[in-house]
């Protein structure tokens, strides 16, 4: 047991030590904690009112608090699963200080466990602030005791370890015959996909777009009502249920089966992790040789040589790399999203009255949609050179052919998206095109603002300035910076776009668009130019400590 | 040839190159020496232009790096301690994008990186990812790439780590080769026996500041110990001596 909690203890403290210095530790720590404290009175008083709400007459028979709470822990069983399987493969099989442990004389059995005890750990404190609110919310509309809140408390303590104990049921098996950083990647590409089709799905179900009108989604709501009656997630409800009733001895024994039946999953996965779990580490950190033929590019031939070969090296790190792969690709998925409800919903209307939507939405589109290609994936492209920068900075490579790499691919993939929303959405407009065409202007120049204010960003603060933390893809203060430039090119769009919408009633299309394309046009180029020689500057005088 | 005028680095309060003057001449293979933390790495950061002096400046054959960093890069091959190489790219990828940031023409890049392929024994792992390559295997390709532009000054920083007793003697000769061809040669490690076997003279710094520098004789002279090895002179200078009672101690 001493082995066993000095593992936990060990990740324990290299969790709360992420930051390096120690006045951010407290920090982290701090924020940490009242980020939580923020999301449990806020989510309380949502959960307290959803509780309270009332139903129209045909809707008598549908039990609400059993909804909302079921509901919310079917979400997060939901999380639970899929997050799983990407968090037992890093911490279990992909973690730096396995090799370490495995030749210390502990059992592989007590590391494991406390692997997997230390996960539990770690998503039940995200539970807390996420699912323990509705307990509360509960607790407080039907006036229950103190017993209720501690015991409501390990329920949420709890939830994690059937999900992980299942999925590694799973994963331990395929571990033992397949590498874990191939079944990592896969992983990861499954969860980016899986969140992009459930995503699509709520979309495609729900073709009305209304819905929170009840009347719209009856038949909805009444199939879920009684298909909670078999969810696995009901064992919160009647639980809680059992206290609200005034059956607590009930409550309490419901809540005893939870746990033995956790920890007996548990038990079966530990005993069913003995030797295979070590096999599977080994397989983990056997590395696999592929051949890959060189092949000469061609397709940035008109860029200078060595500008040349570093977007070439960006590209093929950037579709061998999991984690750079994963979020750049992942960036412009989203943008799927923001094309349905920027683009397609608003069309779908095709009346004159939605006119202001027609022009709003594609404006907001494309700040987004740009944000997401030419902000965030210019920070990413920083990550690519994060251990080797040295031999760029080494060479004959200049400040500013270093900058034009990183700006060739988001600058070109953000234009290409911008021209193809362009078109989708001149081809559904069913209102005015004049209005379409007043967002030409930012099609054309907002990849360049923020291409160039991305690269900027992530050469003040770049990610191989702060080696230490490799793992980060984009640097905090990268992060900070990004946001707020998209909070001011959000403010210049709208800007931009209420002046155009009162010029277009006034003087018409031409003069309109000739205004708006200049002012776009030269605030863009104005700000662009002092960006890229600052970048250039940053980049001159890199230094690696 | 490397000249470094009155070279200091502080970090804050401390000062990890203080006031360094060296000159390393054309054919010459010079040891950089010192214990733990005693600025070799930061020393050669500020040669390579890594790091800026806070205070002098260095000449790489006779060009000022501060000044012209690109052209005093140009004829710089630096192989640096631990060997951090795009590991997504493979081995042959990565040497033509050396070469390609280096203006190398692609046939003879092309050439280039098949002589270093043979000389290291890396033909079969030429088409894999680097990430695949073991630590020896690294350190052979990056000192690959510090040749692929034919660099008039060579430096390493503990250039033999990782490497088998084969690939070390080879890196051994290949430095001898390359002094006798004119380039110079600038080298720390730790090993004292290859400090003493293979450099034409040796510097030791210690807490930032060059105590000692010549040739073995040299300092041999200085210590007046005329049979005195490096290693013991070393300890000697650098307060490594102190060591023994705790050798004595764990020895029981």
């Amino acid at each position: 047991m001493k082995k066993f909690f000095a593992i936990v203890k060990a990740s324990f403290l290299s969790m709360i030590t992420v930051a390096k210095r120690k006045r951010y530790r407290s920090v982290t720590i701090f924020g940490a904690l009242g980020a939580m404290a923020l999301s449990l009175y806020f989510l309380t008083k949502l959960a307290v009112f959803l509780y309270g709400i009332k139903l129209p007459a045909n809707f008598q028979s549908v039990n609400i608090p059993a909804i909302v709470l079921n509901g919310v822990i079917i979400m997060a069983l939901l999380y639970l699963f899929l997050a799983s399987l990407s968090l037992t493969l890093s911490n279990l099989y992909l973690s730096s200080d396995n090799t370490l442990l495995m030749s210390m004389p502990v059992k592989e059995e007590v590391i494991f466990s406390a692997r997997f005890v230390f996960m539990v750990f770690e998503e039940a404190l995200f539970l807390i602030g996420l699912v323990y609110p509705f307990f509360l919310g509960y607790g407080i509309r039907f006036h229950l005791n103190v017993l209720y809140y501690v015991l409501s408390f390990v329920f949420v303590i709890f939830l994690p370890v059937i999900p992980f104990a299942l999925s590694l049921f799973v994963l331990i098996p395929l571990a033992e015959k397949l590498s874990a950083k191939k079944l990592y990647n896969v992983v990861l590409v499954l969860n980016a996909v899986f969140a992009i089709l459930l995503y699509l799905a709520t979309q495609i179900a729900n073709p009305s777009y209304g819905i929170f009108k009840f009347e719209k989604n009856s038949g909805f709501i009444k199939s879920f009502d009684k298909f909670l009656r078999f969810s696995p997630s009901n064992i919160g409800y009647i639980f809680a249920e059992s206290f609200g009733k005034g059956h607590p001895l009930l409550g309490i024994a419901v809540l005893i089966g939870f746990i033995a039946m956790s920890l007996l999953l548990f038990y079966l996965c530990v005993l069913f992790a003995k030797n295979r779990y070590e096999t599977g580490l080994t397989n983990a950190s056997r590395t696999e040789s592929v051949k890959i033929e060189y092949k000469e590019n061609r397709m940035f031939n008109v860029l200078p040589v060595r500008v040349r070969a570093l977007v070439s090296k960006d590209l093929k790190i950037l579709f061998r790399d999991v984690h750079i792969k994963t979020m750049f690709f992942m960036n412009i998925a989203y943008i799927v999203f923001f094309l349905f409800v920027f683009v397609v919903m608003p069309a779908k209307g095709g009346s004159e009255q939605l006119n202001l939507q027609l022009f709003l939405m594609p404006a907001l589109f494309y700040v987004i949609a740009d944000s997401m290609v030419c902000l965030q994936n210019s920070a990413i492209l920083f990550f690519a050179d994060r251990e080797s920068v040295w031999v760029v900075l080494m060479s004959k490579v200049r400040a500013s052919e270093f900058f034009w790499s990183k700006f060739v691919l988001p600058f070109a993939i953000g234009e290409s998206v911008n021209i193809l929303l362009f078109f989708v959405s001149f081809i559904l407009t069913k209102g005015s095109s004049d209005v379409i065409f007043l967002s030409l202007p930012f099609v054309l120049f907002l990849p360049l603002f923020l291409t160039t204010a991305g690269i900027t960003a992530s050469a003040m603060f770049p990610a191989f300035k702060t080696p230490e933390n490799p793992k980060k893809l984009v640097s905090g203060k990268t992060a900070i910076a990004n946001f707020v430039t998209e909070l001011l090119a959000t403010a210049g769009v709208l800007g931009v776009s209420f002046l155009s919408m009162h010029l277009y009633k006034i003087k018409g299309f031409g003069f309109t668009f000739l205004l708006a394309f200049l002012i776009v046009g030269i605030v863009s180029v104005a700000v662009s130019f002092p960006l890229i020689a600052l970048a250039i500057s940053k980049i001159k005088n890199f230094e690696l400590v | 040839m490397i000249e470094t005028i009155n070279l200091t680095k502080n970090y804050g309060n401390l000062t990890a190159v203080k006031n360094l003057n060296l000159t390393v001449n054309a054919g010459e293979i010079y040891g950089f020496l010192g214990p733990n933390g005693a600025g070799k790495t930061t020393t050669i950061k500020m040669i390579c232009g890594l790091l800026k002096p806070t205070k002098g400046r260095v000449k790489i054959d006779g060009i000022d790096i501060s000044e012209s960093p690109i052209e005093a890069k140009s004829k710089i091959g630096l192989i640096p301690d631990t060997p951090n190489i795009y590991p997504k790219l493979t081995g042959r990828e990565f040497l033509y994008f050396i070469a390609d940031i280096y203006d190398v023409q692609r046939e003879v890049a092309v050439k280039r990186a098949e002589e270093i392929f043979e000389m290291f024994d890396l033909k079969d792992k030429a088409d894999e990812l680097i990430e695949t390559y073991s630590h020896g295997m690294k350190q052979k390709i990056v000192i690959g790439a510090a040749l692929v532009h034919d660099p008039s000054v060579i430096i390493l920083d503990e250039p033999t780590v990782g490497l088998d007793p084969k690939s070390a003697k080879l890196v051994k000769d290949l430095l001898r080769a390359l002094a006798g061809k004119g380039k110079t040669v600038f080298m720390s490690t730790h090993i004292l026996e290859i400090a003493e076997r293979m450099c034409d003279k040796v510097g030791i710094i210690n807490e930032g500041t060059l105590i000692a520098e010549g040739t073995i004789d040299e300092l041999r002279k200085k210590a007046k110990d005329e049979t005195a090895d490096l290693e013991k002179l070393f300890l000697e200078l650098t307060g490594g001596e102190d060591t023994k009672d705790l050798v004595k101690f764990l020895e029981g």
